[in-house]
């Protein structure tokens, strides 16, 4: 799993690239955090390569968004794939985010 | 073959050699006769002094020519001499060449005596001393490989390319499970650097002997043919290209199931095209007519080189005859086709479940969707014991067991930690908004979304967590 932040004004790109499930949840988490001061801006999730997410990925996806939703931010969920749309669904999180 | 014939032009190169100079001697001698009494007779007739010289000088050169005829008569048969020494050397090569190589292909049936479920032959009738025909299979986790293959040409440069073929077979195979990603590796090490242009039909299949599921890449090879108890066909394969000529191929693989007591006979051409003395093809109708249902491996294809031979009768085989057939006999496919997987508390093991869960989904066609849903739950279910059941600092294990049915997938988690039943746990409310969303609860929300069954037991200190999936 891999990460990549890109920052431009007042939008912040975060790309995942691989499979988001628990053995990745610790060392994506570190990297995610300073996001959480930033959630005031737009944040988009951009998930045209992730390939898979489990339960651990989907906290750090309600964190962020539940941040947002205090600093009065937004965020936006990216190009899913069907796997990850699958799950999302599973999960009620298709309406809790704004999906692109 | 083609060995013998140059011993044989060499052999008899050098009689017509020895023969025109045995011609050129005896004519020199009868010259030399010839001038000898024209002399004596001039002689007698004539005393032209010129005359005498013209006919003594033919003399000393007929003498001389003679001379130098026999001297390269005598150097020529000492490298006659020497040549069938090579020859002889180069024969006695080729037979190791040949011996090498049939110790390359698996000879000794049955191959597994302790295997019920799989019954397989093979034979390989070199046509030559070494042949460009091949085959091999063997077992690895369940899973019986297979292939045959022909070269192009003939003798030792495919033999040569031959022995390459088998080893990669067995190089790319041991870390593939797919006969298309076998073909297509083996493609392209094969198409890069052939600068001689030959080129290999081959055909490789994997039989899961659990599930009796056969998956197979055809890569420009006679067609097998499916040999079941009421009928035989030939198995439905595509014949993409040979091995070696297109780098970049896309080889299609295909699948059928196999059920107990069907087999999967492969052949290559040389017993299709095997001639009798008429020069008339033994052909793909005569050998059909030869394959049934109910044989033994051995006895069917000892049936058909019986067939061949009495076809042929007397004639030489031009090509390598070669044949395997693989009849599955699992009684109860599916059943039992239990796996395991053992990890240790540690969340770094998690990406292993993915293979794991590929690995028995793939006999039972379910669709990528699926799949997934099936990791995710395991995952869920297996990161919960490896976060959970063991206090901190301390190992265990967990043992994941995965039953494959007709109908359904079983998997069955199992640890000694700490007594927890996740399936207690309060379900979460995915219609909350963002605010009241709970973090935590959703692992096993969706082991129960995703399964069809989960139960929990608690048994001689273990917690077991068994969930099912229809398929």
């Amino acid at each position: 799993m891999e990460i990549k932040i890109n920052e431009q004004g007042e939008t912040v790109t975060v790309s995942f690239i691989g499979r988001f499930d628990t053995s990745s949840y610790m060392d994506v988490t570190k990297e995610i955090e300073p996001l959480l001061e930033k959630a005031d801006k737009t944040i988009i999730l951009d998930c045209k390569e992730l390939a898979y997410i489990s339960s651990s990925g989907l906290r750090t996806f309600l964190s962020l968004r539940k941040a947002s939703q205090a600093k009065k931010g937004k965020v936006i969920v990216k190009d899913m794939n069907d796997t990850i749309r699958s799950v999302f669904m599973m999960t009620g999180f298709l309406n809790l985010f704004d999906i692109e | 073959m083609k060995n013998d014939t140059n011993i044989l032009k060499r052999l008899t190169r050098s009689l017509r050699v020895r023969m025109s100079l045995i011609i050129v001697v005896v004519t020199a001698l009868l010259l030399e006769g010839v001038g000898l009494v024209q002399y004596l007779y001039l002689k007698k007739e004539s005393s032209d002094p010129a005359a005498l010289n013209i006919f003594v000088i033919l003399l000393i050169v007929g003498f001389l020519l003679a001379i130098l005829l026999v001297v390269r008569a005598l150097r020529n048969m000492k490298r006659l001499g020497a040549l069938s020494a090579s020859n002889q050397k180069m024969e006695n090569e080729l037979h190791i060449a040949s011996e090498i190589q049939m110790s390359m292909l698996p000879k000794l049936f049955p191959p597994y005596p302790e295997r019920s479920d799989v019954d397989m032959y093979a034979s390989m009738i070199p046509a030559k001393e070494v042949g460009g025909d091949l085959y091999d299979f063997y077992v690895r986790d369940n899973k019986f490989f297979f292939c045959i293959g022909d070269v192009s040409g003939k003798g030792v440069p495919a033999s040569l390319v031959m022995a390459v073929t088998r080893s990669l077979f067995r190089t790319v195979s041991m870390h593939e499970k797919s006969p298309q990603r076998i073909v297509t590796v083996m493609n392209e090490s094969m198409s890069d650097m052939n600068e001689s242009d030959m080129f290999v039909t081959f055909f490789a299949a994997v039989l899961d002997l659990c599930s009796g599921h056969l998956r197979y890449c055809n890569a420009g090879h006679n067609v097998p043919f499916l040999i079941t108890g009421e009928s035989t066909r030939s198995l439905d394969a595509v014949p993409n290209i040979p091995l070696g000529v297109e780098q970049d191929y896309q080889y299609v693989e295909q699948e059928t199931d196999i059920a107990c007591g069907e087999g999967i006979f492969l052949y290559t051409d040389g017993l299709t095209e095997a001639e009798n003395t008429n020069l008339d093809l033994f052909g793909e109708k005569r050998l059909f007519s030869h394959l049934k249902g109910g044989l033994s491996a051995r006895k069917q294809v000892e049936s058909v080189i019986s067939a061949v031979e009495g076809f042929t009768g007397g004639a030489s085989r031009s090509d390598d005859l070669t044949m395997l057939y693989i009849r599955y006999m699992n009684e109860s496919p599916l059943e039992g086709s239990e796996r395991h997987l053992i990890l240790h508390n540690d969340i770094q093991q998690i990406p292993q479940l993915a293979g794991f869960v590929e690995e028995i989904t793939e006999s039972i066609h379910l669709d990528q969707q699926t799949v997934m849903s099936l990791n995710l739950a395991l995952e869920e279910a297996v990161s919960n014991v490896i976060l959970y059941a063991y206090p901190k600092g301390s190992s265990g294990i967990v043992d994941i067991e995965a039953i494959v049915r007709k109908d359904k997938v079983d998997f069955i988690i199992t640890d000694n930690g700490v007594p927890f039943d996740p399936t207690n746990a309060p379900d979460v409310d995915i219609t909350l908004g963002v605010e009241e969303r709970q973090i935590g609860g959703l692992g096993i929300y969706l082991v129960r979304t995703i399964m069809d069954s989960v139960s929990y037991k608690r048994e001689e200190g273990k917690n077991i967590l068994s969930m099912t999936k229809n398929i």
